[in-house]
C-alpha cells in the first residue's frame, strides 16, 4: 500500500497546539510566565495559596512568641511595637496565634480534602463505572448520609473520635468523601458513555488501568476544581465546629477559638475579633477564587475575547447601507457576505468570504458543500442569527432590512412572520419541560396576536398538514414523546406556523431515518409550492438535492464555488469539485472495483489556501490556479472552467 | 465449514427504570431472536433504522451488553459462557470500529500511546519492538508515521478514524464488528475508509460486521446482508439478491426510501 494518493493534509487546531505545548511545556520558567500573562487571576490565588503554605510551615519561626503563653499582665492589650495585633484575654499574643491558627487551618482543611480525594474519588469512579445495582445501593446510602447536615454530622463523628486536630479532620474527611463520592460518580457517568471507554474494554485492558489510567487523567480537572473548593468549605466547617467549642482541643491555637474566645469580649476590646475574622474570610475567598478561575481556565477563556468582537461588529456596521432594488419574485438578497470567528488564539479566521446569492419566491435551494465549508454559518447569517463570537461584513437583505445589521429586536420581529428555521436535532430544539403543543400555541398568540382557542386550532390545522395523526391529542405530549421524524414535522410546522416568505432549513433529515427523510422531504416540496415560499436546504448529500431541489449552490472552503439548475449542475458540472463530490458520493449501485475519492480533507480557515482554495485536493490543478483568488464567474469559481468538460458517465 | 462466528435466536432486553429491587424495573427489548454467520473473510452488512436493535447485536458480540438469550459462538467457542472476565484470547480475535472516532480515541493519549497500550496488552513486547509496529500500523492504515505523536484533537475526523482502525489492527483480529463507521465522515472521506476498509479485508482475510443505516454504504462492502427491523430480522440473504430482488416488504420500502442521485432525471420527466 503507498501512502501517495491519499496522504491527507493534516489538520493542527490552534487548540491542539497549545495542547501539545501544554503537556510538554519547554521551559517551566516560561510556563509560569505564559500562565500569569494569560490568567492573572488564577496566578495570583496560586501565590496565594503558597504564601499561606508557607506561613502554615514556618509559623514557629515566624511567630515573636510561644501562642500559648499566658502574659497576665498585659490583658487585653491593643496593637503595638511589642504586640503587632494585641493579646487577648490571657495576655496571648494574636499574632503569634493568628500565624500558629493558619498552620491549624491549613492541617486540617488538606487533610480531609486529600481524605476525600483519597477515598471518595476513587469510589466514586468505580460505583459510577460499575453502574447498576451497585450505583443503585450507593447513592441511597449517599442520599441518606446528605440527609444529616454537614456541621451535625462532623459533630457526631467528633464525639465517637474525641476532639483533636486528626479526629476533626478525619471527621470532615468523611462528610467530604461523600461529597466527592457524588462528585466522581458523576463524571464517570458522564464519561463512561464516551466510547474510548468501550474501546479499552474491547481492547482488553483490565478495569483498574481503565479506571486510572484512561478514565481518571479524563475528570481529573473538574476534580482538582472542586477540592479547591472544598479546601475553602474545609475552612468554614473547621472554624465553625471550634468556634462553637467543639472539634479541636483548647490548647491548639485556631482561628475559630479565637473567633469565640473574641465574642466574649466584644465590648471590653472589640478589636480581637478582627484578625481571626478576616484571616477566615481571606482563606475561604482565596479557595473559591481559585476553584472559580481553575474552572474558567478548564472552559477556555472565550468572554474576554467575545466581548471585544461584539464591540467590534457594532463599530463596523455603523454606516447604514441601502436595500437593493429586488424584482417581485425575489426574497432574500445576500451582498458581500463576510464572516469571521475569533479562533482560540485569539486571531480572527475569516469562515464565509465574499458569498452573494438570490433566493425566489417558490424554489428550493440546495446549499451542499463538506462539513467546515460554511452552510450553517451561511443559514445563521440569513436568518440573523450569527453566534456573538462572529464579527460579520456584507448584507442579507430581507425586503429592505438587513437581517445582518439590524438590532437585535428589529431582527427578531422578522423571524417568524417573514422568515423562519428549522434545524437538525428537532428534538433538541424544542424545550424539554413544556407541552409541543405550549410550544406552538404562545408564538402563534404573540404573532398572529390570536386568542388562545384561536391559535389552539390553528395550531392543530397546521399539525395535521404536516401529517402528525391525532393532533389534538398529541398536542398535549411532551417533545420525548415524539419520534425524531414526528418531532421534525412538529418544528416545520411551528417555522411555517406565521407562513413566512422563506425557510432555511440546515441539514433537517439528517439526523432521520431515510424512510422518514423521505417523507419530510416530500412534505418540505409541498409546502414550498403550497405557500409560495423560497426554500434553502443546506445539506452534504447531493442525493437530496436531486431529489428536493431547483437549483444548487455549491460552497468550498467558505466560498461559493458553483451554481445553477440542479439538472444542469448534476448533469454537467463545471467546477471540479462538485465533480469530485458527484463521484465521491456513494450510489445504491452494484460495487465496481475502488470507489472514487476526493484526497485530503477541507482546510481549516486559518490554512485557506492563497488561489484556487481547492487546488490542493484538485485533479486538474495547474500553476496559474494557485497564484491568486479566483472569482466566481457566470457561476464557477475556477480558473478552467472554460476548457474542462467534466461528464459524470451514466 | 464452520462459521467463524455463529448467532442464534440472540436476544436483548434493556432496563429502562432503576429499582433496587429486582424484578421491579420496566424493560425493553431490543433484540428479539435474531440469528446470522459469519465465515472467516467474509463481509455481514446489517441494516436498519435506528432503533432496529443493531448496535446492540454488535455490542453483544463485543461482549460490552450482556444478551438475555440467545448463543453467540466465536470459533466453536461460546462466547455467552466466558463470565465476567473475557479471556485476552477473545479480545485478540475480535475488534471494533466505532461510528464517532473523536469520542472512541482517548483525547489525552498520543496516537502512538493509543497503539502501543494496546499492542504491549496483548504481545508483552519490548519497547523498540512495540514502537516498530505501531509505526507499522499507521503505515497500514495509510497514515504517515508524523502523525505517532499527535493528540486526537490535531487531526481530522477521516484521520481519526484511521487511528481507530490501526487500534482495532494492533492485536491481529479476525473479526471487526465495524459500528457505522463512516457516518460521521464526509462523503469524499467515507469513500476514502470504505476503499481502506476493503483493502484490509483483502490484505489480512478479515471478517467484517458491518452494521449501517446507509444501504448504498453497505453494498459495496458487504457479501451478505441481514435487514433488522424493531429487533428482529425482515431478511437476510447475499447481498446482491437482497438490492436487486428483495422479498420484504420493509425491505423494498428501505431502498425505495434512499436519496438518487440521479432523482432530477425522472422530477423533470415529472414537470415537463
Ligand atoms: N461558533 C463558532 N465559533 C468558532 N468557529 C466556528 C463557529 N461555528 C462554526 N465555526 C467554524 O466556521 C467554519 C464553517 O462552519 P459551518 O458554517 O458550521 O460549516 P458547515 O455547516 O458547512 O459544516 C468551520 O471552520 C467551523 O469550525
Ligand atoms: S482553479 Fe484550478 S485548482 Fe481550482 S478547481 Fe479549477 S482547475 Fe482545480
Ligand atoms: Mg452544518
Amino acid at each position: 500500500m503507498t501512502l501517495a494518493a491519499e496522504e491527507t493534509e493534516s489538520v493542527i487546531s490552534p487548540a491542539g497546539r497549545q495542547l501539545r505545548q501544554g503537556n510538554k511545556a519547554p521551559r517551566p520558567a516560561r510556563r509560569w510566565m505564559t500562565l500569569i500573562r494569560r490568567e492573572p487571576l488564577a496566578a495570583a490565588c496560586l501565590a496565594g495559596i503558597a504564601l499561606l503554605v508557607l506561613i502554615a510551615l514556618l509559623a514557629p519561626a515566624l511567630a515573636p512568641y510561644d501562642p500559648n503563653n499566658n502574659d497576665v499582665l498585659n490583658r487585653l492589650k491593643g496593637p503595638s511595637a511589642t504586640f503587632w495585633l494585641g493579646t487577648d484575654e490571657l495576655g496571648r499574643d494574636l499574632f503569634s496565634r493568628l500565624l500558629y491558627g493558619a498552620r491549624t487551618a491549613v492541617e486540617t482543611s488538606f487533610q480531609s480534602v486529600g481524605m476525600a480525594l483519597l477515598i471518595g474519588v476513587p469510589l466514586g469512579l468505580l460505583i459510577g463505572y460499575l453502574g447498576g445495582w451497585w450505583d443503585r445501593v450507593a447513592m441511597r446510602v449517599t442520599d441518606i448520609a446528605q440527609s444529616i447536615p454537614s456541621l451535625i454530622f462532623a459533630f457526631a463523628v467528633i464525639a465517637i473520635l474525641g476532639r483533636g486536630v486528626n479526629q476533626t479532620a478525619i471527621a470532615v474527611g468523611i462528610v467530604f468523601s461523600i461529597i466527592m463520592l457524588r462528585i466522581a460518580r458523576g463524571l464517570m457517568l458522564r464519561e463512561r458513555e464516551l466510547l474510548y471507554v468501550d474501546a479499552a474494554r474491547v481492547g482488553g485492558l483490565s478495569t483498574p488501568r481503565i479506571l486510572f489510567r484512561e478514565i481518571l487523567p479524563n475528570v481529573a480537572g473538574p476534580l482538582i476544581v472542586e477540592a479547591a473548593l472544598l479546601l475553602g468549605s474545609a475552612i468554614m466547617l473547621i472554624t465553625m465546629l471550634s468556634f462553637l467549642g467543639l472539634g479541636l482541643e483548647a490548647s491548639t491555637p485556631d482561628w475559630g477559638s479565637m473567633l469565640d474566645e473574641a465574642r466574649k469580649y466584644q465590648v471590653l476590646h472589640p478589636f480581637m475579633a478582627l484578625p481571626p475574622g478576616l484571616a477566615i474570610m481571606a482563606a475561604v475567598l482565596l479557595f473559591n477564587f481559585t476553584g472559580d478561575s481553575l474552572r474558567d481556565a478548564l472552559m477556555g477563556r472565550r468572554r474576554v475575547a467575545h466581548r471585544k468582537l461584539r464591540q467590534d461588529r457594532r463599530a463596523r456596521n455603523a454606516p447604514k447601507a441601502k436595500a437593493p432594488v429586488q424584482d417581485a419574485d425575489t426574497v432574500l438578497t445576500v451582498q458581500g457576505l463576510r464572516v469571521s470567528y475569533l479562533s482560540e488564539s485569539g486571531k480572527p479566521m475569516e469562515v464565509l468570504s465574499d458569498i452573494s446569492l438570490d433566493l425566489h419566491r417558490g424554489e428550493t435551494v440546495g446549499l451542499v458543500g463538506e462539513s467546515g465549508s460554511g452552510k450553517s454559518t451561511t443559514g445563521m447569517a440569513m436568518v440573523g442569527l450569527l453566534p456573538d463570537t462572529a464579527s460579520s461584513s456584507g448584507h442579507v437583505w430581507l425586503g429592505d432590512t438587513d437581517m445582518l445589521t439590524a438590532p437585535a429586536a428589529e431582527a427578531a420581529k422578522r423571524r417568524g412572520p417573514e422568515i423562519a428555521m428549522v434545524f437538525q436535532d428537532p428534538i433538541g430544539s424544542l424545550s424539554p419541560v413544556h407541552t409541543v403543543g405550549q410550544q406552538l400555541i404562545e408564538p402563534m398568540q404573540h404573532h398572529l396576536g390570536l386568542g388562545k382557542e384561536e391559535a389552539t386550532r390553528r395550531v392543530i390545522e397546521l399539525l395535521e398538514m404536516v401529517g402528525i395523526p391525532n393532533a389534538a391529542q398529541r398536542i398535549n405530549d411532551y417533545p420525548h414523546q415524539f419520534s425524531g421524524g414526528m418531532a421534525q414535522r412538529a418544528m416545520i410546522a411551528m417555522a411555517l406556523s406565521c407562513r413566512p416568505k422563506m425557510l432555511v432549513a440546515d441539514e433537517p433529515t439528517s439526523a432521520l431515518d431515510v424512510t422518514v427523510q423521505a417523507q419530510v422531504l416530500k412534505l418540505l416540496g409541498r409546502l414550498s409550492t403550497e405557500f409560495d415560499m423560497a426554500v434553502l436546504l443546506v445539506t452534504h448529500d447531493l442525493g437530496v438535492v436531486s431529489e428536493a431541489c431547483d437549483r444548487v449552490v455549491v460552497m468550498y472552503a467558505g466560498e461559493i464555488v458553483e451554481v445553477g439548475k440542479v439538472a444542469d449542475v448534476l448533469a454537467k458540472p463545471r467546477h471540479p469539485y462538485t465533480y469530485a463530490l458527484l463521484k465521491a458520493t456513494p450510489r445504491n449501485e452494484a460495487p465496481a472495483g475502488r470507489l472514487p475519492t476526493i484526497p485530503g480533507t477541507v482546510p481549516p480557515p486559518w490554512d485557506f489556501p492563497r488561489g484556487c482554495r481547492f487546488a490542493p485536493r484538485c485533479a486538474f490543478v495547474k500553476e496559474a490556479c494557485t497564484i491568486a483568488p479566483v472569482a466566481l464567474v457566470d457561476g464557477v469559481r475556477c480558473v478552467r472552467a472554460g476548457e474542462l468538460s467534466l461528464e459524470v458517465g451514466a | 465449514m464452520t462459521a467463524l462466528l455463529q448467532v442464534k435466536d440472540l436476544a436483548i432486553t434493556y432496563r429502562t427504570g432503576g429499582s433496587i429491587i429486582p424484578g421491579r424495573s420496566r424493560t425493553f427489548d431490543a433484540v428479539k431472536g435474531v440469528s446470522f454467520d459469519i465465515a472467516a473473510g467474509q463481509g455481514l452488512g446489517l441494516v436498519g433504522e435506528s432503533g432496529s436493535g443493531k448496535t446492540t447485536v454488535g455490542r453483544a458480540i463485543l461482549r460490552l451488553v450482556k444478551p438475555s438469550r440467545g448463543s453467540i459462538k466465536f470459533d466453536g467457542q461460546e462466547v455467552t459462557a466466558f463470565g465476567s472476565n473475557t479471556p485476552l484470547s477473545f479480545r485478540r480475535d475480535v475488534q471494533v470500529v466505532f461510528q464517532d472516532p473523536r469520542s472512541s480515541l482517548n483525547p489525552r493519549r498520543t496516537i502512538r500511546d493509543t497503539l502501543a497500550q494496546v499492542i504491549k496488552r496483548h504481545f508483552d513486547t519490548p519497547d523498540d519492538e512495540t514502537q516498530r509496529r505501531a509505526a507499522e500500523l499507521l503505515d497500514k492504515v495509510q497514515l504517515p508515521s508524523y502523525h505517532l505523536d499527535r493528540y486526537p484533537s490535531e487531526l481530522s475526523g477521516g484521520q481519526q478514524q484511521r487511528v481507530a482502525i490501526a487500534r482495532a489492527l494492533a492485536p491481529q483480529p479476525r473479526l471487526l464488528v465495524c459500528d457505522e463507521p463512516v457516518s460521521a465522515l464526509d462523503v469524499s472521506t467515507q469513500s476514502q475508509i470504505l476503499n481502506l476498509l476493503s483493502d484490509l479485508r483483502r490484505d489480512l482475510n478479515l471478517a467484517y460486521l458491518f452494521i449501517s443505516h446507509d444501504l448504498a454504504v453497505v453494498r459495496q462492502v458487504s457479501d451478505f446482508v441481514v435487514v433488522m427491523h424493531r429487533g428482529a430480522i425482515v431478511e437476510q440473504g447475499p447481498c446482491e439478491t437482497i438490492y436487486t430482488e428483495p422479498q420484504a416488504d420493509y425491505t423494498k420500502l428501505l431502498l425505495s426510501s434512499v436519496p438518487a442521485l440521479d432523482a432530477w432525471k425522472r422530477r423533470a420527466g415529472l414537470n415537463a
